[in-house]
């Protein structure tokens, strides 16, 4: 073993992070086994409760043991330029990240850290989740040293184009501060709780037809005994409707309460060349990203968002776009619920001299709407069938009403326009989405037509980031191919460090 | 629908345009091996359902067993002319890929944007002398542009010659590519 005295042990108290997140990916990844599992060792246990005690009893230590193994061999150290961690208790990894090569950083002070002054520092680098360096459990110092060094260290010889509008004034400069009114319009207005919705509405749907089945008398006989716990007064047509209110309301709570513990006291600064957040009720967390390593900045608007007339900014580098999780997942840099003022502001500071309000977008072709509403057609007439041959009300075909005109949105919704250096891609249904990148960002770009395109004259142009890819759908085959070269001849004569 | 460069000072007629790429087909044997390669799975399959079936192993009609396996003939048998009309162009700035008999597609991938490039042969394409030319961007867990059928030869010199032009990009006073690309 290569030991030596630059390499350092994290605090022990990382076993608790290693414990959790083993824990959470037991029960998050695939519950179904864990439950059988439960099962047989319930079942089982009723013959037999010595052996299954012993077997408890040597998994847990056997865990305790690998825990320990696993963080006594977890080393690292800053070396040369770049950070080394070796770990594994079987099989020695040894990775090595250089400073430069350092995308977006992240420190968080869990509960069980802060009363020792511990933090834990997660850094990505451009490459796959597994070049990515944990160092649970390190002093609270030598992690905010680690980051500076991290988001400080730059390729600068290379960096003739980089957009620097307030260079040379490195001081902290607050840019924007969430209220918990505003985080609070974020949790009800985040996609999670439509989805939530959804599920709830289909889980009732079910619910609803079961009762009339005869075959599901336990339902109705719970149903029944639910009823009769109400009081005398309430009328009984309004139980459902009444349920599936309170279901959205608990969930609207419940995406409440997750926004305020992952942003409270939100603030994002901009230092010099970078940005960085802090937020975090229960987990203090600090995010870090250089200027440079932005690769796109995407505002998305859900329809409850848009009754506030609020965005969610968030701003991504390179890698896989993973969404931005509860738990600290996902290398996106969130500004969540601007008004459009804030938005602004955010934008012209990420983006100078880009005149938000002034954009004028292109059209996308009116066909977009053609498969859209042939498959919305197509789904009538089977519900028009259905409706004739069973005993389905008709007046769940009036269900299909706001299909056109939400087609009609989508289709005024799309858009795109090249400013400049920067592309903007609009979209949505009911809210509106943006999505704004430097032109030389561009990796990759891909012009496809379908036979009915081909013949209408239109295709799709597909463009692909470091950080994700896009469709600009349904242009015309000359505004694509010219927008294509027009792209391709800034990327190819651009001198811009892109990564 | 409006044009939209008119306010740039470049005029876009004079950008070099990807619709005047020379385009170079890939090697004749790759269709022909697409084409067995369907088919010897058709066969096979087919055969296994339709014996499944006869003896009853399977509950369906031997008829619309049948019948599935010759219709599946034609995605099979469509799979050569599909081969035949992928082509690529290497360009001085980018490398281009086509493909597509009615769902077509154009991928194009800058080179200075290359972060590697990788050549692979399974056992059939070895059979062939045939090889596939995988060029990979930044963030991306999938090749960002793929051409397959390339002769040996040909693919391991257009890696190189890729190779090197990457190689270039930290250094962008430098022209590259002087090496030769078999056109």
């Amino acid at each position: 073993m290569t030991y030596r005295s630059d390499w350092h042990r994290v605090s022990p108290l990382a076993i608790i992070h290693h414990g959790l997140g083993f824990l959470r990916q037991l029960v998050g990844s695939n519950p179904g086994p864990l439950l059988g599992v439960i099962a047989g060792t319930v079942a089982f246990a009723r013959e037999s409760p010595l052996m299954i005690a012993t077997t408890a009893l040597t998994l847990v230590l056997l865990g305790v043991v690998m825990a320990v193994m696993g963080w006594l061999r977890f080393l690292y150290r800053v070396h040369d330029g770049a950070i080394q961690v070796q770990q594994g208790v079987f099989t020695r990894h040894k990775l090595t990240l250089a400073f430069e090569r350092i995308q977006n950083v992240r420190l968080e002070r869990p509960v069980y850290l802060r009363p020792f002054g511990l933090a834990r520092l997660t850094i990505e680098s451009a490459g796959s989740a597994s070049e990515e360096v944990h160092l649970p459990g390190i002093p609270l110092g030598e992690a905010e040293g680690l980051r500076d060094r991290a988001l400080a260290e730059t390729n600068a010889p290379l960096e003739p184009e980089a957009e620097a509008s307030g260079a040379g004034s490195p001081g902290t400069h607050e840019l924007l501060r969430r209220r918990p009114s505003d985080l609070i319009i974020y949790g009800i207005s985040s996609p999670a709780i439509l989805w939530g919705g959804a599920i709830a509405a289909s889980l009732m749907g079910a619910l609803t037809r079961n009762l009339g089945d005869d075959r599901s008398q336990e339902a109705e006989q719970a149903m029944n005994t639910l009823l009769e716990a109400m009081p005398g007064w309430f009328p009984e047509f309004l139980a459902l409707p009444l349920a599936m209110a309170l279901l959205l309301v608990l969930m609207a709570l419940g995406s409440m309460t997750m926004a305020l513990l992952r942003y409270q006291g939100y603030q994002l600064f901009r230092e010099g060349e970078r940005y960085r957040v802090t937020s975090g009720l229960v987990t203090r967390r600090e995010q870090g990203i250089r200027h440079q390593r932005i690769q796109h900045l995407h505002l998305a608007q859900s329809f409850v968002a848009r009754l506030f007339r609020r965005h969610h900014l968030s701003c991504h580098p390179i890698g896989p776009s993973l969404p931005d999780q509860p738990d600290g997942g996902g290398g996106a840099l969130m500004a969540p619920s601007l008004t459009p003022t804030e938005q602004t502001r955010v934008i012209e500071t990420l983006y100078p001299g880009l005149d938000w309000e002034g954009l004028r977008f292109q059209q996308v072709s009116a066909r977009f709407m053609l498969p859209r509403f042939v498959f919305w057609g197509l789904l009538v007439t089977i519900a028009a069938v259905w409706v004739t041959v069973s005993d389905v009300p008709a007046w769940t075909l009036t269900l299909f009403l706001p299909a056109p005109p939400l087609i009609l949105l989508n289709w005024r919704r799309q858009g795109w326009c090249l400013q400049g250096e920067r592309l903007i891609l609009r979209g949505g249904l009911i809210g509106c989405h943006y999505t704004l990148f430097e032109a030389y960002r561009v990796q990759t770009l891909r012009l496809f037509q379908n036979p009915l395109q081909r013949h209408a004259g239109l295709a799709n142009l597909g463009i692909r980031l470091g950080s994700g890819g896009f469709r600009i759908p349904f242009i015309g085959w000359e505004t694509g191919t010219r927008l294509t070269d027009q792209l391709l001849w800034k990327v190819e004569t651009s001198r811009a460090p892109w990564l | 629908m409006q044009t939209f460069f008119s306010n740039h000072s470049l005029l876009p007629q004079q950008l070099p345009s990807i619709e005047e790429a020379q385009w170079q087909y890939l090697a004749p044997d790759y269709a022909r091996m697409v084409l067995l390669s369907g088919l010897a799975f058709w066969l096979p399959a087919g055969g296994a359902g339709l014996a499944l079936s006869a003896l009853g192993v399977i509950p369906l009609n031997t008829m619309l067993v049948a019948a599935a396996w010759l219709v599946l003939l034609v995605p099979t048998l469509l799979s050569y002319p599909t081969a035949r009309v992928k082509r690529y162009a290497i360009r001085e700035q980018d490398v281009l890929f086509h493909e597509g008999l009615f769902w077509k597609s154009t991928t194009v991938i800058p080179r200075n944007r290359i972060q590697h490039i990788q050549t692979e042969n399974g056992p059939l394409e070895r059979w062939f002398g045939l090889v596939t030319l995988k060029c990979y961007g930044a963030g991306g867990q999938q090749a960002d542009l793929v051409i397959p059928g390339l002769e040996e030869a040909l693919g391991q010199q257009l890696r190189q010659y890729l190779l090197d032009q990457a190689d270039d990009t930290d250094n962008p006073e430098s022209t590259g590519g002087d090496d030769d690309v078999p056109q």
